[in-house]
C-alpha cells in the first residue's frame, strides 16, 4: 500500500457512522410519533357507551362535552390514567426486557427468569389470603415486597461462591427460587378458594382500573431503575463480549450483574405492582428492537423501553375493543398479538443472536 | 514498563496448586512466549497477571507497583488481555469492535475525543485494517478477525500486552501473518507482549524471551536458541526430537524423532 493509498483510507476509517445515526433518528421519532397517535387512539376507543365522536370533542375542548359529567369521569379518571399506565409500564418493561437478556446473556430471558414474576405472586397471594388485602395500593405493595423478597434470595444464592454472579449462576438462581415461591402459591391458593379466584384475576394482568397517583408514584421507583439501566449501558455493552474481555476493559461483570438485576427489580416490582405479571412484553419488545439495531446496546435498551410503550398501548387499546363491550386481559392480548410478530421476526431472518460463547 | 512475577503460588481449588511458586519478568519491545504441556499452568499464569484469577500468593508488579492493588480502570491503563478464542456478537463492524479499546479510557458522561480516534485510527492502521474499518466482522476470514481483537487491545494502549493463544484457531497463513504483526508492533519499543502459545515452533521462531513450563514449575527462561536443547523438550513433552535450525536466522526447529513417531 502506497503512502496516498494508505491517507484516503484513513480518512475514511475515520468518518462517523452517518446513516446509522440518521435512522436511528428517525426510528425513534416515528416511535414517538406512533405513540402520540395511540394515545389519541387510547382516549378515544373504550368499552363503555362513549362515543368515539363525544370524546373527540372532549379532547378538542367542545364546551358541550366538556360539561358532560360522565363523559368528564371517563376520560379523566378511567382512560388518561390507563394510557399514563400503559406507557410508564410499557417502558419500564422494555428497559428491562433489554437489560436482562443482555446481562444473561439469554435472548429467551424474561422476567420470570430471575424470580420476579413468581416472588411478586407469592407476596399478592400471601396478601389477599392472611391479610385481607383487596385494594389497589394493596396489591401494588404486597407484590412489590414479595419482588424485593425474591430478588434479594436470589442475588445472595447467585453471588456466593468464589466464581461470583454469573449469566448461569444468575438463571439458575432465579429458577430454583421461582420454582419455590411458585409452590408456596399454589399451596395456598389450593386450601383457599376465594383467594384463588382474585389471584386469578390479578394474575392475567390489567391495566383498568388504575389511579393517575399511583402511577405517578411509581415513577419514584421507576425512573431511578431506568436512570440505572443508563448508567449502566456501556458497561453492559463491554458485557457482551465476554466476561474476560469486559474485564481487561476495566469493567467489573459481577458488580455489573448485580447492578442490572437491582435495575430489572425495580423496573419489573413496579410494573408487576401497576398492571401485574405481563411477561411477554420483556422478551419480546428487546426482540423487536434487536431486529433494527443489533448490537448496540444503548439504543436497544431505549429503543425496547419505546417499543414495549407501544406493544402495551396498542394491546390495551385492542383489549378494550376486540369483545366489546367485555374486556380481553392485556397479557393475554400482547402473548396472542405478539406471538405472532415474534415469529415474524424470526422466520424474516431479522433475529440476531447475542453471544453465547460461554454461560459459565 | 518492566513485568515481575515473584514466587507466585495460584489454585482453582484447595490443596490442588496449579502454580508452584513462579517467577519470571517480561520487559518492553520484548515478546515473551509461554510454552509447556497441557495443564502446566501457562494460560493460569496469563489469567493471574490479567486478574481475571487471584493468586494465593506471591506479587506481580508492573514497575513495582502491585497490580491486584490498582483499581479495576487503573489496571485497564496498564495492561490488556486478548483472550482464548473471543466471540462478538453478529453484526458488529470492526470500527465498533475496536472503539471497545478506548472504554478504560472514557468516563460515564465523557464524549469520544480526539485522542480516542487518533489511538483508534493508530490501530486499525498497525494492523492493516483501515479499509476494513466498516465491514462486519462475521464476513471477515480468520485471520482478519484475530487482527481485528488485536487492533482492539492495542487501541487500549496499555505497555503490557497479554495475548491467550492468540494463533490457536488459524491456519499456518493466518497464524504467521498475526505472529508477525505483534514482532513488528513489539520492535517498536514501548510494549511488552506476554503471549502463551501451543505452538512451539512457532514460540522458538517469534520470542525473545522463551519460557518453559511443566507442573506448575519454571523449567527453563532463555533465548529459544540458548535453551532448546532434545533434553528440555523430553522434560517438558516426554518425547524425543532432534533441533534443526532454520536457515533464515537460525532458530531452532524442533522436529520429532522418527521412531517417536510409530
Amino acid at each position: 500500500m502506497n503512502e496516498a493509498q494508505l491517507t484516503t483510507s484513513t480518512a475514511q476509517a475515520s468518518k462517523p457512522e452517518p446513516d446509522y445515526r440518521a435512522r436511528l433518528l428517525c426510528l425513534v421519532l416515528l416511535c414517538l410519533l406512533t405513540l402520540a397517535i395511540l394515545s389519541v387512539l387510547s382516549m378515544i376507543a373504550g368499552a363503555g357507551n362513549t362515543t368515539v365522536k363525544d370524546a373527540i370533542g372532549y379532547l378538542l375542548g367542545d364546551a358541550s362535552t366538556r360539561n358532560d359529567e360522565n363523559l368528564d369521569m371517563v376520560l379523566r379518571t378511567l382512560r388518561w390514567p390507563r394510557t399514563v399506565g400503559a406507557i410508564v409500564v410499557g417502558g419500564a418493561m422494555g428497559v428491562a426486557g433489554a437489560v436482562l437478556q443482555t446481562v444473561t446473556r439469554n435472548p429467551l430471558a424474561d422476567t420470570g427468569l430471575l424470580g420476579i414474576n413468581s416472588g411478586a405472586a407469592m407476596g399478592v397471594v400471601t396478601g389477599i389470603t392472611y391479610f385481607g388485602v383487596s385494594t389497589t395500593l394493596g396489591y401494588l405493595l404486597w407484590s412489590m415486597s414479595g419482588t424485593l423478597l425474591g430478588t434479594s434470595l436470589v442475588l445472595l444464592v447467585a453471588s456466593t461462591g468464589r466464581a461470583g454472579v454469573t449469566p448461569l449462576r444468575l438463571i439458575l438462581a432465579g429458577l430454583g427460587i421461582g420454582a419455590t415461591f411458585h409452590g408456596i402459591t399454589a399451596m395456598i391458593l389450593l386450601s383457599n378458594q376465594t383467594s384463588y379466584d382474585e389471584y386469578r384475576y390479578w394474575v392475567l394482568g390489567s391495566l383498568a382500573g388504575l389511579h393517575l397517583k399511583i402511577v405517578l408514584q411509581m415513577l419514584w421507583i421507576i425512573v431511578p431503575g431506568i436512570l440505572l439501566a443508563l448508567v449502566l449501558m456501556r458497561s453492559l455493552s463491554a458485557l457482551i463480549l465476554g466476561d474476560d474481555v469486559a474485564q481487561s476493559l476495566g469493567h467489573q461483570p459481577a458488580k455489573i450483574r448485580i447492578l442490572s438485576t437491582l435495575s430489572v427489580t425495580l423496573l419489573t416490582g413496579a410494573s408487576v405492582a401497576l398492571a401485574g405479571p405481563i411477561t411477554f412484553l420483556g422478551l419480546l419488545s428487546p426482540h423487536v428492537a434487536r431486529s433494527f439495531v443489533h448490537h448496540r446496546i444503548g439504543s436497544l435498551i431505549g429503543l425496547s423501553g419505546l417499543f414495549g410503550m407501544i406493544i402495551l398501548l396498542t394491546a390495551d387499546i385492542l383489549c378494550r375493543i376486540v369483545v366489546k363491550p367485555f374486556e380481553t386481559p392485556v397479557s393475554v392480548m400482547i402473548a396472542m398479538a405478539g406471538a405472532p410478530l415474534l415469529m415474524w421476526i424470526v422466520l424474516s431472518h431479522r433475529m440476531l443472536t447475542l453471544t453465547h460463547k460461554e454461560m459459565r | 514498563m518492566q513485568l515481575n512475577v515473584t514466587d507466585l503460588y495460584a489454585s482453582y481449588t484447595a490443596n490442588n496448586p496449579i502454580l508452584k511458586g513462579v517467577s519470571m519478568t517480561a520487559k518492553p519491545g520484548q515478546v515473551t512466549i509461554i510454552v509447556g504441556p497441557n495443564g502446566c499452568g501457562k494460560s493460569t499464569l496469563l489469567r493471574n497477571i490479567a486478574r481475571l484469577h487471584r493468586p494465593d500468593s506471591g506479587k506481580i508488579t508492573l514497575d513495582d507497583q502491585d497490580i491486584w492493588q490498582l483499581k479495576p480502570r487503573q489496571a485497564a491503563h496498564r495492561l490488556s488481555l486478548l483472550p482464548q478464542s473471543p466471540v462478538a456478537p453478529e453484526g458488529m463492524t470492526v470500527m465498533n469492535l475496536v472503539q471497545f479499546g478506548r472504554h478504560p479510557h472514557q468516563g460515564l458522561f465523557q464524549q469520544w475525543s480526539d485522542q480516542d480516534q487518533l489511538a483508534v485510527t493508530e490501530a486499525l492502521e498497525l494492523t492493516h485494517l483501515s479499509n476494513l474499518a466498516y465491514r462486519r466482522l462475521d464476513q471477515l476470514s480468520g485471520g482478519q478477525r484475530q487482527r481485528c481483537w488485536l487492533a482492539m487491545t492495542l487501541a487500549q494502549q496499555t505497555p503490557l500486552m497479554l495475548l491467550d493463544e492468540p494463533t490457536s484457531m488459524l491456519d499456518l497463513g493466518h497464524q504467521v501473518e498475526v505472529l508477525n504483526l505483534v514482532r513488528k508492533i513489539a520492535s517498536a519499543g514501548d510494549r511488552a507482549f506476554v503471549i502463551v502459545l501451543h505452538d512451539l515452533i512457532a514460540a522458538a521462531q517469534y520470542a525473545d524471551q522463551l519460557i518453559t513450563m511443566r507442573d506448575g514449575k519454571i523449567v527453563q527462561t532463555g533465548h529459544p536458541r540458548d535453551i532448546i536443547t532434545p533434553e528440555l523438550i523430553k522434560d517438558l513433552y516426554d518425547v524425543d526430537v532432534r533441533i534443526l535450525t532454520s536457515p533464515d536466522n537460525q532458530t531452532p526447529i524442533i522436529v520429532a524423532r522418527q521412531e517417536a513417531l510409530v
